[in-house]
């Protein structure tokens, strides 16, 4: 057996695994009475590592090692590049976090879970094969179970992970037991070779396990990414959680699940025979319908939360509902215009969440916090009011031309359930309006309640910076966002 | 100071792209902005006829409403952010009209709106939010058609730029029936731009927002928008009659409804907000009929005097600091400029010879004499007839008398006051029909289509003109000075007529009735299809609140009904795709 490799091309995985035994190695040999902030830095450079190592290696070709179970190809090159930099971003949101959100007595376990997490994300991104996919699913949902139950002396967050435990193990079996029909039709877990097995299948008994291996893999992964019908545990999780997990929830866990199901159609399930994609018609119209509805559902819902954090899980259910229409509109646009709304929703959901999580004491974010904002400390409320805008798709941010991408390609489908679907998300899209400008009317509208300014720390600032300057950056000039690799 | 001298050269700039306009004719540049696929978006600008008046129309407004802020509004304890509001409007207005495709106007369409939601409910005031909400959400319900309308328009032609587009519609490649569709949901995002009934409600209540802002929004931004667009895209329009007729229909009718309102109306700030309603659907009346010299003209005409009311109207009120009539009346009669500068302005709206507005309704009736039927022609000129009467009935009310104080007016605003007064007397010699039609012949030549030119009114149309404005000036001297007719008048106040006038019709009252509370009952006399169609508009905020309410019960409690419903949903998804392949 041939051990020489090109390794090279896992060093960014490699960076954020060591830096993880790192930090693990140090929190167990130092002292008790050393502060372990920095930990936090430490866990930064190392994703800044992983970041110059995977600048490195993008002009690679499509390169495959380990019998074809890694690949780094474009596909992966894009998305590693979004994990990363949500990673950062949410690092530095733990970072400069004060003392009230929490964050002081989970230095260590913090850092190296959502590390954890970030390695699996970037491992799923380069898997061909169903058995990495699955590990990588699971170093994702593992560690953000325990995330969500970091702060064991609340009784919401015990029963928000207790919750997500329960609904995400289902979720699990439910995938696996999806991959298992997949496995037994083709009798190998390599995605290469999953095609060739499936454009010879004839039998039209296989199609039936064919089709319930599909519908398994999808409810399955549609926990991940909060569309319906698996969407309802969302709210309460996320109100449970501290903010900085929902952050992560979020926009991380969230675009893990989708990135998946990306890699799964787009090499399993569409680049087929002619066969096989009418096969995958069948399930566009049941998808699209599922995207619908969570739109409605996210949208209608959001509209009557107090709390903000309950507010943005139904908005997110409402996002997970358009790049899911994206996803399944498959038409010769979605992959850059799901792409990119990827790379967009992580920014300003991150900024939004960061926002939330910095003026709202510990795990509580009633909307009267956000009462006269303006007038107390502008900066955040500005940042505020621009992601806001950005979530709602309106001009000039990168949450604009984002909807406009995802409708263009959903309306280049072409059949009237395309349309259907483009207009219920313009439609849901004037609803979502509601909501956040409900926030931002009083925001700066309104007198505060107290007199309080918070004060504002340089990581907040950075992450501030680095959120808004992104998103205008793409928003102006949206070529930017859909780098040549892709 | 900053934010005046950035006006300044902002329309010393637009001086100076009108001036290469004139020299050089029409031009304009676009580079590659993003693409999706193989789909390419341009971003650039486009310099015509229209769009250089627009910019020098805006920007000049732009000057004189900052400098009128900086006295009107010098108590304001958040000036800062007023005056970034006031730019950012301005700026995304400005940006607008040099936009040489659909999906650049729709970003700054949208922008427009955004800046005038801010504007409006800047004041710290309750119902300064709900107009400002009630602004932003009647508008954006007109925005959901123009969306759909701009993306049907690409579906059909496969671009965004105006000149391809013109091309093709001049082509005749496109179906009658898309024309039409399309049209018509741009039309529809006009008339929640443009304040056009139906969705006209929330340009009076819009009346909240500070003075200047209000002088601003109806001379030269946001409703003006409206217009513009009409007559940028105008080839679209005049491919179908149906469209025309619509507009001439809709435009006549808002025209006149609005110009009754104003007759009753009690809040002087709301008497002017539905004047401009009428006006504006005289535009579009005029636009309508073929009449597009006549509508921009009157646009523009239109932006000085109703400027000019405006800032002069605010200035009694920073005086008195009401907006009722009752506790503005005769409160002019010692400030003499204002006096001066409000008659003015009156007389140039009501169309009085030799000023302004004068020469602009000529060109519009002769328009609609011409082009369109005969009704809306004699409601054009009964629409005109109520405005002389209306404005001088407020003229009357409000500077004679005997007040005992008065004021002088400090020069910050008398300044910008007395440009704009000598605008709306001289703006109108631009175009005349015995100097000679300058402005027209101009329009007309640098425009990327071709405009049929109106035939010169004639005796009779003058004539006309002139007497319906000295008409309304006689009735409303008779009306309201001497008032003639004073018990009647009384009477009448108690009729339900004119409650219903006063109410605006009860549109107000009808979409509250309908989209909120009554729907139930006004569907039990209607058929059964209407029935079934409003209990769905009035179940699905029950709904929603029903589920709302449902959730706060539910949640916490049992986690893994989340579970039960995903595994439902899973077994329902499974089941549609096993029986749809069969």
């Amino acid at each position: 057996m041939d051990f020489s490799y090109e390794w090279h091309v896992m060093t960014p995985e490699f960076s954020i695994l060591m830096t993880i035994i790192l930090i693990g190695i140090l929190d167990v040999l130092l002292p008790k009475k050393i502060d372990r902030k920095w930990f936090g830095w430490l866990a930064v450079g190392g994703t800044f590592l992983s970041f110059g190592l995977f600048l490195t290696l993008l002009p690679l070709d499509r390169t495959s090692i380990l019998f074809d179970t890694f690949i780094f190809d474009s596909f992966a090159k894009g998305f590693k590049f979004i994990l990363l930099f949500g990673g950062t971003l949410l690092l530095l949101l733990a970072v400069g976090s004060k003392k009230e959100q929490g964050m002081e007595k989970y230095e260590m376990e913090f850092y190296v879970l959502l590390l954890t997490a970030l390695f699996g994300g970037m491992m799923i991104t380069s898997s061909n094969d169903l058995i990495t996919l699955f590990i990588g699913l699971e170093l994702v949902s593992v560690s953000s179970y325990v995330l969500v139950g970091m702060n064991k002396w609340s009784k919401k967050t015990n029963r928000a992970a207790l919750t997500f435990l329960m609904n995400g193990s289902l979720a699990t079996a439910i995938t696996l037991f999806g991959m298992s029909y997949l496995y037994g039709i083709a009798g190998t877990t390599q995605l290469q070779t999953f095609l060739q097995h499936f454009s010879e299948v004839s039998n039209p008994a296989t199609r039936y396990l064919y089709i319930i291996g599909f519908c398994f893999l999808f409810i399955g992964l549609s926990f991940k990414w909060t569309t319906m019908p698996f969407s309802l545990w969302a709210p309460d999780v996320y109100e449970g959680a501290q903010t900085i997990v929902t952050a992560f929830l979020s926009a991380f866990s969230k675009i893990i699940g989708l990135i998946m199901f990306f890699r799964l159609i787009f090499t399993v399930f569409s680049e087929t025979v002619l066969d096989q994609h009418v096969m995958f018609s069948i399930f566009q119209n049941s998808l699209l319908i599922l995207a619908l509805l969570s739109m409605t559902f996210g949208n209608m819902m959001a509209i009557g939360q107090r709390n903000v954090k309950r507010l943005l899980a139904y908005s997110s259910i409402a996002h997970g509902g358009y790049m899911l229409a994206g996803i399944a509109s498959f038409s010769a646009h979605s992959m850059e215009a799901v792409t990119y709304y990827f790379l967009v929703y992580s920014l300003i959901t991150i900024g939004a969440f960061t926002i939330v999580s910095y003026i709202t004491d510990g795990n509580e974010a009633d909307e009267q916090t956000f009462t006269g904002l303006f007038k107390t400390t502008p900066l955040l409320a500005i940042s505020l009011t621009i992601f806001f805008i950005s979530l709602a798709g309106l001009p000039p941010t990168a949450g604009f031309i984002g909807k406009w991408k995802l409708l263009i390609s959903i309306i280049d489908g072409g059949s009237p359930i395309h349309y259907v679907t483009a207009i219920g998300m313009i439609g849901m899209t004037i609803v979502s309006y509601a909501y956040y400008f409900r926030i931002m009317a009083s925001m700066y509208f309104q007198y505060p309640n107290k007199e309080e300014k918070f004060s504002v720390r340089l990581p907040l600032v950075i992450l501030l910076f680095l959120c808004i300057a992104v998103t205008f950056l793409i928003g102006l000039l949206p070529n930017f966002g859909t780098p040549t690799w892709i | 100071m900053v934010s005046i001298f950035v006006s300044f050269l902002s329309f010393l700039f637009s001086i100076i792209v009108f001036i290469k306009q004139l020299t050089v004719g029409s031009f304009g540049q676009s580079i590659p902005w993003f693409s999706v696929g193989d789909i390419q978006f341009t971003i650039g600008y486009e310099i015509h006829s229209l769009n250089v008046l627009m910019l020098m129309l805006v920007s000049f407004m732009n000057l004189m409403i900052q400098l009128y802020s900086k006295e009107y509004m010098k108590d304001d304890e958040r000036i800062k952010a007023y005056y970034g509001k006031l730019n950012l409007f301005t700026f995304s207005m400005l940006a607008l009209v040099i936009s040489p495709n659909l999906l650049q106007i729709y970003v700054f369409w949208e922008l427009v709106g955004l800046g005038s939601f801010l504007l409006i409910g800047h004041y710290n005031r309750e119902r300064a939010k709900r107009a400002a909400n009630k602004a932003f959400l009647m508008t954006r319900i007109g925005d959901v058609a123009f969306l759909v309308g701009l993306i049907l328009l690409f579906w059909g032609t496969g671009t965004f730029e105006l000149h391809e587009i013109f091309h093709v519609v001049q082509s005749g490649n496109l179906s009658e029936g898309i024309l039409t569709t399309v049209g018509f949901c741009l039309f529809i995002g006009v008339i929640g731009k443009s304040a056009q009934f139906p969705l006209h409600t929330w340009l009076p209540d819009a009346m909240e927002g500070p003075t200047p802002v209000s002088a601003l929004l109806h001379a030269a931004t946001m409703v003006a928008a409206g217009i513009y667009f009409i007559a940028n895209i105008y080839p679209i329009f005049l491919a179908s009659s149906t469209l025309l007729f619509t507009m001439a229909l809709i435009g006549g009718c808002t025209g006149f409804f609005a110009a009754t309102i104003a007759l009753v109306e009690k809040d002087v700030k709301r008497v002017l907000a539905y004047s401009t309603i009428s006006q504006l659907g005289l535009m579009l009346l005029s636009l309508g009929t073929i009449g597009f010299v006549g509508a921009i003209f009157h646009l523009m005409t239109h932006a000085f005097f109703k400027a000019l009311l405006f800032l002069s109207v605010g200035r009694l009120i920073k005086y008195s600091g009401s907006q009722s009539i009752e506790h503005l009346r005769e409160i002019g009669k010692r400030m003499p400029v204002i006096h001066l500068f409000f008659l003015i302005g009156a007389m140039s709206m009501s169309g009085i010879p030799f000023l302004s507005g004068y020469f602009s309704k000529e060109e519009i009736l002769s328009a609609v004499f011409f082009n369109g039927p005969p009704f809306l022609f004699w409601l054009a000129v009964l629409t005109s007839l109520l405005t002389a009467i209306y404005m001088f009935r407020l003229y009357f009310l409000l500077f004679f008398g005997g007040a005992k104080t008065g004021g002088l007016s400090p020069l910050w605003m008398v300044f910008p006051m007395g440009i704009l007064a000598a605008g709306s007397i001289f703006i109108g010699y631009l175009n005349t029909h015995f100097f000679g039609t300058f402005f027209s012949d101009w329009l007309t030549k640098n425009m990327p289509f071709s405009i049929e030119p109106v035939s010169a009114p004639t005796s009779f149309l003058s004539l006309l003109t002139i007497l319906i404005s000295l008409t309304g000036l006689v009735i409303s001297y008779l009306l309201f000075r001497r008032e003639w007719l004073a018990p009647k008048m009384r009477s009448y106040r108690m009729s339900r007529l004119y409650r219903t006038v006063l109410e605006g019709y009860y549109v107000d009252v009808v979409y509250d009735r309908v989209f909120i509370k009554g729907t139930i009952q006004f569907a039990k006399g209607i058929g059964f299809v209407d029935r079934f169609v409003q209990k769905i508009i009035s179940f699905l905020p029950k709904t929603i609140n029903g589920i709302a309410k449902q959730e706060v019960k539910l949640r916490w409690k049992n986690p893994q009904r989340y579970g039960l419903v995903a595994v439902i949903g899973l077994l329902l998804i499974l089941t549609i795709s096993i029986w749809s392949v069969g």
